[in-house]
């Protein structure tokens, strides 16, 4: 009995992990298949191979992967909203399925990046001199602002494929981080 | 980054459920039926005809040797295939203050936790690969428990002042003895200088070096290719 269970999880945590978008949820289900099927070794009378596959999958394999894994680069993505108030969960759940969901699956999926968000309602010039994102996000009157770098080889691609990850309810306006830094150029929006 | 559109992805997962599926098929209705003639050769009486309690240690150190010798030799020529791969430039910093010790942002848990549990992983590992013969274990599980336990000398100290030379030496070294021993012990049965040299000794030596061998190379291995990713 235990071990029809054993298997069919072996299964399911196979599909998981190979279709699953963040690399680092990836890792750590590849680790836990690592164990269950040491486990299953174990049931099939196999001590030899347990200990092999528990000293190799776990200690070895597993951190060799971690090591490589810190290549990925994190984006740092702030989503800036309005001074007066508070950031409640209720705000946040307003914008997570129109823009900050999309957002992170295109940076995962195309990009390769692994994208932090961060929330926050202070002015853009204490967030960029503090925080130093590599992305804002601005919810304007009218327009969603994305605010980077312009060399930034991911913010321009995020720019020029912002019709996808948005909806079209939205007007997205990419403005460098140095106007912003300088003129103060949103202070009338 | 090229992704495949949804269709395609659940094309790919169609064609692999239906393979497996052929193939479990075609195992699980399979009526011919193999005589279990190796099995028996090789679980009989295994303990009186070669000295050991674990039949799996019997068969890669006394019916099956020949096998061991060429993994260990393959585990040698991967090796140095990573050292071939991976060439790094050691860095030398002209600077006239010495260098301070890199400090990094791991947790303090971990590196509580891993330097308790550090010498009992040592002491496990060496258990492991001594009683080969008696219990599950051997060389080569004895030799990966024990190259677990210099990565997570990595985990604690990331620092990069293991000399690698050392551990060449002595893999290329301890190659040598684990082709001379089964070939003077086994083959040409050159028979034992005194009656100490028996089966059990024989067995305690061989997974002794295999166990040494296996950690010198994947300690290699590893910190090949931990020195050569953090070379930016």
């Amino acid at each position: 009995m235990i071990e029809k269970v054993l298997l069919v999880a072996l299964v399911v945590l196979a599909i998981v992990v190979t279709q699953s978008n963040n690399l680092l949820r990836s890792l750590i289900l590849l680790e836990v298949f690592s164990l269950l099927i040491a486990l299953a070794y174990l049931l099939y009378q196999a001590p030899d191979v347990a200990l092999a596959e528990v000293a190799i999958g776990l200690g070895l394999s597993t951190v060799l992967y971690l090591v490589g894994i810190k290549r990925i680069r994190v984006f740092h993505i702030c989503y800036v909203f309005d001074e007066t108030q508070a950031v409640r969960d209720a705000h946040i759940a307003e914008v997570e399925p129109t823009v900050v969901r999309p957002l992170e699956l295109f940076l995962e999926k195309r990009e390769n990046v692994e994208p932090h968000m961060a929330y926050s309602n202070k002015s853009l010039k204490d967030v960029i001199e503090n925080d130093q994102p590599d992305l804002i996000v601005y919810q304007g009157a009218e327009k969603l602002y994305f605010i980077g770098n312009q060399d930034d080889q991911v913010y321009q691609d995020v720019l020029s494929s912002s019709g996808d990850i948005v909806d079209g309810s939205f007007q997205v306006e990419g403005i460098s981080i140095e106007k912003v830094k300088n003129d103060d150029i949103l202070q009338s929006y | 980054m090229m992704t495949s559109s949804k269709a395609i992805s659940l094309l790919r997962l169609l064609v692999v459920l239906i393979g497996a599926s052929l193939m479990l098929g075609i195992y699980s209705t399979s009526f011919e039926s193999f005589g279990t003639q190796l099995k028996e050769f090789f679980t009989t009486d295994f303990l009186a005809e070669t000295g050991a309690s674990n039949s799996v240690a019997a068969i890669y150190l006394n019916y099956r040797v020949y096998d061991t010798l060429f993994e260990a030799l393959m585990l040698m020529v991967s090796v140095i295939e990573v050292i071939n791969v991976s060439w790094y430039k050691e860095r030398r910093a002209y600077s006239f203050v010495t260098p301070r010790i890199q400090l990094h942002q791991y947790s303090e848990i971990i590196i509580q936790m891993v330097s308790f549990v550090y010498p009992y992983v040592l002491l496990i590992g060496l258990y492991v690969m001594v009683n080969g013969h008696v219990s599950p274990g051997g060389g080569f599980q004895g030799g990966a428990i024990l190259a677990t336990a210099l990565i997570s000398r990595y985990l604690v100290n990331p620092n990069f002042d293991l000399k690698i030379d050392g551990f060449e030496r002595t893999e290329k070294i301890l190659f040598v003895f684990i082709l001379l021993t089964p070939i003077s012990y086994l083959f040409l049965q050159w028979p034992p200088v005194t009656a100490v040299l028996s089966d059990g000794a024989y067995m305690i030596l061989m997974n002794t070096l295999i166990g040494l061998k296996v950690f010198s190379g994947l300690s290699i291995i590893f910190y090949r290719f931990v020195y050569y990713e953090a070379q930016e």
